[in-house]
């Protein structure tokens, strides 16, 4: 017999307010390396594109 | 220019002055936790607990992770050894937890092994809301997605049953504002179903609305919020959120 979940906690805020948390990590998780990888390309391409124009 | 000079300095003080009352105003009203609601007896630097079947609690400043693997021995028997396996996890940079608890029976029509698992995890912080522009308050919401699945055994004679639970707990140093979570139950009858005499605040859960149960096997989801009044003068609340599964057998 199995009994599992998962839970994903969320912070929703108006637009133009930011938090802090006093453990200083909550929800500050980095990108992951897929998207990292993404964002390099990304730049990659645009240095390119400069030096060919 | 002469004009200038002279109100220049004024405006420099009055400024500061301003800035002073602002700042003092704050911390005046953003109150400090006094004791960790997790456990009274850890260090209010320790946000993480989860607990894994018959071993001890596990703690850290952001995150934990447990698994353990709880075996009966029945080499004296035909039958050999069954295992009760407990996986639970808290990470705040993420905000997931997980548990997840298996149970594993044998018999032989004569012979009977069984062990059950338990998992537990539990993540609190306090959060402080910026930029709040002066006399407003704006709603913040802390909202907890559960995502589960559970595989009951048959109808059994042994009393096989389990339960899985998630609370999501707001207070700040006037007490809770706040609380929302549900709690599945199964007994021995092979069906599970919302406990709604130990289910808090309104989450959505998939379920059957007519009967409240779910199907064996079925997928199960669940949200749980805890919505705050934020102002600039009271920006700041603590939260508590836990996940719970123990597969008895």
């Amino acid at each position: 017999m199995d009994f599992g979940n998962t839970a994903q906690l969320q912070l929703i805020l108006p637009d133009g307010v930011t938090f802090s948390s006093a453990s200083g990590e909550f929800l500050q998780s980095v990108p992951e390396p897929a998207s990292l990888s993404l964002v390099a390309v990304g730049i990659a391409a645009l240095l390119l594109r400069r030096r060919r124009d | 220019m002469r004009v200038l000079r002279a109100f220049l300095p004024r405006m420099k003080t009055r400024t500061l002055a301003l800035a002073l009352l602002l700042t003092g105003a704050t911390l005046q009203s953003a109150y400090a936790i006094t004791s960790n609601p997790i456990d009274p007896n850890l260090p209010l630097t320790t946000h993480a607990s989860v607990l894994c079947g018959t071993g001890s609690n596990v703690t850290g400043a952001a995150s934990a992770s447990c698994f353990k693997a709880d075996e009966v021995d029945g080499t004296s028997l035909p039958l050999q050894v069954v295992i009760g396996a407990s996986d639970a996890r808290a990470d705040l940079l993420t905000g997931t937890l997980r548990a997840k608890a298996t149970s594993q029976t044998l018999n032989d029509g004569v012979n009977l092994l069984r062990q059950g698992g338990l998992a537990s995890a539990t993540l609190y912080d306090t959060i402080t809301i910026l930029n709040i522009p002066l006399n407003q308050s704006v709603p913040v919401e802390l909202r907890m997605t559960v995502h589960g699945a559970f595989t009951l055994d048959p109808a059994s004679p042994f009393g096989a049953g389990g339960q899985m639970s998630d609370v999501l707990r707001g207070f700040t140093d006037q007490g809770l504002f706040g609380a929302s979570g549900i709690r599945i139950f199964s007994g021995n009858a092979g069906t599970a179903f919302v406990d709604s005499s130990n289910s808090l605040g309104t989450g959505r859960i998939t379920n059957n609305s007519v009967n409240g149960t779910f199907e064996d096997g079925a997928d199960l989801e669940a949200e749980s919020s805890v919505t705050f009044l934020a102002t600039a003068s009271a920006p700041t609340f603590s939260f508590t959120s836990q996940l719970f599964v123990d597969s008895a057998v």
